[in-house]
């Protein structure tokens, strides 16, 4: 997962097999919590940002591929 | 109009068919015309008066372009003007209580629906330092789908004990 793109449309297709009953909770608790420390990167480069009154440039927040 | 127990005869098609080939009216009583002519009557209604309503709804629109929100904020503001700031600081003291109850249910109710702001409030728990507006929507979303798999994921634990 190179960006937040590939990450929503992991985590949904995440959501919509634990829906259906192909992935065990557990497994899906697992991989939610590891979204979550990306999300939680992201968010603290946000918050550094933000700080330093900057422009966000972080790629993994990117429109663009890669 | 030939009525059977089960059938109904459509006033449009004069084909006899039976009652759930009807659709109802709002007070409950079942509609004469058979669901196709029902909606063949819509399309060509439909097409008819298309752009009058459009425009009809895009004036709407524009001239409320936050929806309910406007109306909200008017609503406090009249009220404010109405009744005035000292009276409404003695009704709040006075129903503290009431106010706690409707603040807690409000919560619970952006907790239910996952709003933006109630993400953005947890992606700033631990953080007061940054203004809420600033989390790009992105991250919202992806916070949002985490969120919802989490609770899914709890859901079913529960399900299973």
């Amino acid at each position: 997962m190179r960006n937040v793109r590939e990450l929503r449309s992991e985590l949904s297709a995440i959501f919509d097999q634990l829906k259906n009953g192909e992935i065990q909770a557990k497994d899906a608790a697992e991989l939610a919590n590891l979204a979550g420390k990306m999300i939680n990167s992201a968010k603290v480069q946000v918050e550094y940002y933000s700080l330093r009154k900057e422009t966000p440039n972080i790629n993994f927040l990117a429109d663009d591929q890669g | 109009m030939t009525m059977t127990f089960h059938s109904k005869t459509c006033t449009k098609c004069s084909i006899s068919k039976p009652l759930t080939g009807y659709r109802k009216h709002p007070d409950g009583s079942q509609m004469n015309y058979c669901i196709e002519c029902h909606l063949k009557k819509r399309r060509e209604q439909h097409a008819k008066n298309k752009d009058s309503v459009n425009q009809a709804r895009r004036n709407a629109y524009a001239e409320n372009k936050n929806g309910i929100k406007d109306w909200h904020l008017k609503y406090r503001r009249d009220r404010y003007q109405r009744i005035g700031r000292e009276r409404l600081k003695q009704w709040e003291a006075a129903n503290k209580e009431k106010l706690k109850l409707a603040h807690r249910n409000k919560q619970a109710r952006y907790r239910e629906w996952m709003t933006d702001s109630y993400i953005k409030k947890i992606l700033s728990q631990h953080n007061n330092s940054i203004a809420k507006a600033e989390y790009p929507q992105e991250l919202i979303e992806v916070k949002r789908l985490q969120l919802m798999i989490e609770r899914l994921c709890n859901e079913k634990r529960k399900r299973v004990t």
